[in-house]
Parts: structure tokens; C-alpha cells; sequence
């Protein structure tokens, strides 16, 4: 079913003032040494007037080595770091989740609460075949991170500090360069101040100060380093941080898409879904990870019963070999999934016997008994589009009807409560506990289930 | 909606014991071609109700299939194709499919057929 998700999601994002001045304001630097343009960042040779230590986890990344920062969806990160070490063929020390600070009982941890992972790979990896990583929503060349931002005014300091200091520019700069340069855009080198660039910031939790004054002190230190020149609209290299309490990411956006500046995760492009209008479809990345939870195997049945715009089918079509069956109650919405089907199909992705659409109720299938060899749903949740608790326990006997015995259930949804007073325990077993998730600030949970 | 499709397909309203094979009225079907993958098609015949298959096959025109599948009609070139074709290559474009119990008659349109039941009979 489609999710109206969006409208009540609260996303961080504070009212966009032009700024009338650029952000060149270098009173802010007065505490910062002078620094040459061209000065070498590994040098750090004076400390800040912030005292916390400028332990910017920087140092362990190896000279020979791309170091990038993938955004995926909070809460599966575990399950996209086996995921991208198996693709990439790494080992696990070299794929790091960056740890969530923990917040108050019931908070959300908004959109920054996504899913950070830094992944460091040898040379002879190709940028090409990370940047197409699955399961990760954005790409981006690392620049630091760090667990120990003040949330009082001083940690505006402390980010520009830490964003002028960071001697990973140098690397960060070559792998955002080689991306565009294969992207077939002409960007000159590191040092040329012709580089038009922005900073954005998605933050979450109690700071005194907004997203938008981090980003003008990140524009700051950019500056302060490169000098290179502001455009909001016509950037060419986009430097985004992730705030969340103390917490702080930072890297060089590596994508071609202009996003909008508002305080939101970018969107993800996907050349197959045409139709995809709808405001708050699933992220494929986040489509995907769920299928790998679900071991999705090459020939497989996988059923979505509420499959909206037809995303989970789709994907466990493309990345995984299955035969994807999807349906929804929203007719447009299944015009949508057919459309984008079509799109993948024109494009090669998918075979044509490997999708089917259906117009249907979940609460009484159309399908034989025992047909489908998984179930891998995104569930309605949220204010507005709560599946009546009258109707889970009849989604649920449909859902145990139509898998065969020893088949998985993998769902998304918004709370446990809810599965365990509607699930019948003599025909599904609950495999693992749960994985609490953050979709796009949201929170949910994904629940892993056997048919007994 | 194939073949494929349709043999999988079932009205499962309440009161109905037998809601398959659903009877098929056709008023438009395209042919659209697709990858020959005669593994596929061997995989795909123990998962079939073959006998609801034929009788299908015989709404869109193609006639003339074994009552029952032995392993050498998988070497038989001329089989597979013309299996093949009406499995996967026929859409139903516009049709009606037919509960064989209670009659209802649910709607193709546009190749989606719409199985929504309403609220009184689920």
C-alpha cells in the first residue's frame, strides 16, 4: 500500500533564509591559525580554542586506500555492511558503522538518524562499482566524523574546526574529482579556486544553533581552506554533514543530481522508476536491504502484498534473479508499478516473465495457498494510513495462507504491538527479535518471520 | 495478464470452496514477445494446473496440448515454443475471469486484473 508518510514526518529542516550575505564571514576565524591556502591539512601544529579533543576518527584510514561515507537506512546497517562487503569482496574490518548516539525513550531520531557506514577500499576497487553500491541511499567521498560535537553554542566552532582541519581533504578531493571526471565534467584540480561549491546540513536533536548556521560555518571552513566560491543553485561540489546530538559526519557529495537545500536526505534517482511520483514511495536501497534479510534466492516467488509502486518486487527481480508478485488496492498505484515495471524492462534489467502487478486486498489474496516462497512487505504505517487493527489479523492469515511451509516473512512496519496482538504464533515463528529502523526520520520496525 | 498469471489466480471470497480454475472471457490480448528459456518452462510445468492451463490456452487460441506432460515432449522443439508463446508471449489485455462456484466475474483492464473483492465478501 502506498505510505502518506510524508505529511506528518518532521523533518528538521528550518525555514530557508537567503542568505544576503555570502558566507565568507571569516570574523569567525579569528582563533584559527592563518592558514595558506595550499596549507598541508596532516600538519596540525596548534589547537583550537575549543578544548574537546579533535579526535576526528581521520587517522586510521590507510594512505593507499579510498575512504567513502554511505548513507543507508538507519537501523539495517548491519545487514548493508554484509551486504557491501560480499559485493565489493572486502573484509569486515574495512566497512565501520559509524555508532548512533542513544536518545530519549520515544524519540526519533529524525533524518539524521540514517545510517552511516565509512567504507575504506584499495585503489584497485573501482569508484564506479562503490558508487553503484545496493542498499545505500548516497554516496560520498569521507571527510571526518566525529562523536564528540558540544550541542552548546561552541559547537559551531568546534564543526568548522574540525571541517578546516580534517587531513583528508587532499584523498576526499581526488575521489569527489575522479567521479566527475568520469561522469565526463570537466573540474580542474585540487588548489584551483574556480570550484563552486555548497554545505548542507541534516540535523537532528537539541543543538543552540540550526542546521542552517552549521552549514554556514562548514561554507567557512571550505573557504578558509580552498577559497573557493558559494552557489546555492549552480554548485558543482555539494559538502554534506549529517548532525545527530553530538555526532557529526562530513563528505563530498558524490552525485551528479542537483538536490534541493532544504534540511532532507537526498532523494534516490533510479532510471526505472518513471512513475514514482508518489511523494513517499520505499527508497529502493532501503527495498533491498530488506530483501537481503529475507535471503531472496534466484528463481524464488516473492510476494508484496501492499507493493504500491511495485518497488520490493521490482528489486528482488533485478538484484536477485526472483519472480516478483505485487499488488496493491490503489489502482493508480498499480498502473504506476506495471509502468515502472515496463521502464526496467525496456531498459534490460528485468526479464519479462519476472514481474506481475495485481489489483487486490490484502485481507483475502486472490493467490492458491502455499504459492509464494517469501513475503517481503512494506506495511502501511503512520498516522494517517494505519492499517485498522481489525484488518492485521486478517492480513496476517491471508499472509500464512499463500507462503509455502519454511517460507520468510519480511516486514516493515511501523510497531511490534501490533504484530504480536494480531500474529497467530501456531503458524508463524518470529526468527529474530526485530530490528528497530529509521525510514527517513520515522520510527519502525522489521520484523523477520518463519512459517511453521 | 498471462497465462502465467491466470494459474495462479483464485477467488478466495468467503463461502467459496472451489474458487479455481477461474473461467477466462477474452475481448483483447497482444503478443509481446519474450526470452525463450526453455529451463525456465521445464521448471515451470510441475508448478502448473495443467489441465486449467489448457483450457486457458484454448480461450486465446492455442489448442492442440497434451493432456499430461512426459519428459520427452521437453525435447521437443515445437512444444516448447508454442508452450512458451502461450505462457508468456499472450497478454490478456482486456477479459473477465470467472469464478467457477459462485460466477463472479472480476475485470481485466489494461492487462491488470482487478481482484478486489468488496467488503461483504471477505
Amino acid at each position: 500500500m502506498i505510505n502518506f508518510r510524508c505529511w506528518f514526518i518532521l523533518n528538521n529542516c528550518h525555514r530557508l533564509e537567503r542568505q544576503k550575505r555570502p558566507i565568507t564571514t571569516k570574523s569567525s576565524f579569528h582563533s584559527l591559525p592563518p592558514q595558506p591556502r595550499h596549507y598541508a591539512l596532516h600538519k596540525r601544529t596548534s589547537r583550537s580554542r575549543v578544548h574537546a579533543s579533535l579526535t576526528s576518527e581521520t587517522a586510521r584510514a590507510e594512505e593507499d586506500r579510498n575512504v567513502y561515507l554511505a548513507l543507508v537506512t538507519g537501523g539495517l546497517e548491519g545487514v548493508a555492511k554484509a551486504s557491501i562487503c560480499e559485493s565489493l569482496d572486502i573484509s569486515n574490518e574495512h566497512v565501520s558503522i559509524v555508532s548512533q548516539p542513544t536518545l530519549a525513550k520515544g524519540l526519533s531520531a529524525g533524518q539524521a538518524g540514517v545510517g552511516k557506514l565509512i567504507i575504506s577500499v584499495p585503489e584497485s576497487v573501482s569508484l564506479e562499482s562503490v558508487v553503484k553500491l545496493k542498499g545505500v541511499q548516497s554516496m560520498y567521498a569521507y571527510l571526518l566524523h566525529s562523536n564528540s560535537v558540544p550541542t552548546c553554542p561552541e559547537g559551531l566552532e568546534y564543526v568548522q574546526t574540525l571541517l578546516a582541519r580534517t587531513n583528508r581533504w587532499p584523498q576526499a578531493f581526488t575521489l569527489w574529482r575522479s567521479y566527475f571526471l568520469s561522469q565526463g565534467f570537466d573540474v580542474p584540480a585540487l588548489g584551483a579556486d574556480t570550484i563552486r561549491f555548497r554545505a548542507r546540513c541534516i540535523r537532528d536533536g537539541t543543538h543552540a544553533f540550526t542546521s542552517q548556521d552549521v552549514a554556514r560555518r562548514m561554507g567557512s571552513a571550505v573557504q578558509g581552506v580552498w577559497n573557493w566560491p558559494v552557489d546555492l543553485k549552480r554548485y558543482q561540489c555539494e559538502v554534506v554533514g549529517v548532525m545527530l546530538e553530538s555526532s557529526f559526519v562530513c563528505g563530498l557529495h558524490l552525485t551528479t543530481l542537483q538536490t534541493s537545500l532544504k534540511g532532507n536526505l537526498p532523494a534516490e534517482k533510479v532510471a526505472h522508476y518513471v512513475a514514482a511520483e508518489r511523494r513517499v514511495s520505499l527508497r529502493p536501497s532501503t527495498a533491498f536491504l530488506l530483501l537481503s534479510l529475507a535471503r531472496i534466492q534466484p528463481g524464488e516467488i516473492v510476494l508484496d502484498p501492499m507493493a504500491g509502486v511495485g518497488t520490493i518486487p521490482i528489486e528482488a527481480a533485478i538484484h536477485f534473479g526472483a519472480r516478483g508478485i505485487g499488488g496493491d488496492l490503489a489502482s493508480g498505484a498499480v498502473v504506476q508499478a506495471k509502468e515502472n515495471a515496463v521502464e526496467a524492462l525496456k531498459l534490460g534489467l528485468i526479464r519479462s516473465s519476472s514481474v506481475e502487478f495485481y489489483e487486490w486486498n490484502t485481507c483475502a489474496l486472490p493467490l492458491e495457498d502455499s504459492m509464494a516462497d517469501a513475503i517481503v512487505s512494506d506495511l502501511p504505517f503512520g498516522m494517517s494510513c494505519e492499517l485498522s487493527k481489525r484488518m492485521y489479523p486478517k492480513a496476517f492469515a491471508e499472509m500464512g495462507r499463500v507462503v509455502k511451509p519454511g517460507g520468510r516473512a519480511v516486514l516493515l512496519m511501523g510497531s511490534r504491538r501490533l504484530l504480536y496482538d494480531s500474529i497467530d504464533m501456531h503458524c508463524w515463528k518470529i526468527m529474530e527479535s526485530y530490528y528497530p529502523v529509521n525510514i527517513g526520520g520515522l520510527n519502525a520496525c522489521v520484523i523477520v518471520l518463519c512459517k511453521q | 495478464m498471462r497465462l502465467l498469471t491466470h494459474n495462479m489466480l483464485a477467488n478466495n471470497a468467503k463461502g467459496v470452496t472451489k474458487g479455481f480454475p477461474l473461467g477466462l472471457e477474452v475481448t483483447a490480448v497482444e503478443t509481446k514477445e519474450a526470452e525463450f528459456n526453455p529451463d525456465f518452462l521445464k521448471k515451470m510445468v510441475p508448478k502448473l494446473e495443467w489441465g486449467a492451463f489448457c483450457e486457458a490456452a484454448a480461450v486465446i487460441g492455442v489448442t492442440g496440448f497434451p493432456t499430461a506432460v512426459t519428459p520427452d515432449l521437453f525435447e521437443d522443439e515445437a512444444f516448447l515454443k508454442k508452450f512458451h508463446n502461450a505462457l508468456l508471449e499472450v497478454h490478456v489485455e482486456e477479459g473477465v475471469l470467472i469464478c467457477p462456484e459462485s460466477g463472479r466475474r472480476f475485470a481485466i483492464n489494461k492487462g491488470i486484473p482487478n481482484m478486489l473483492l468488496n467488503e461483504d465478501e471477505c
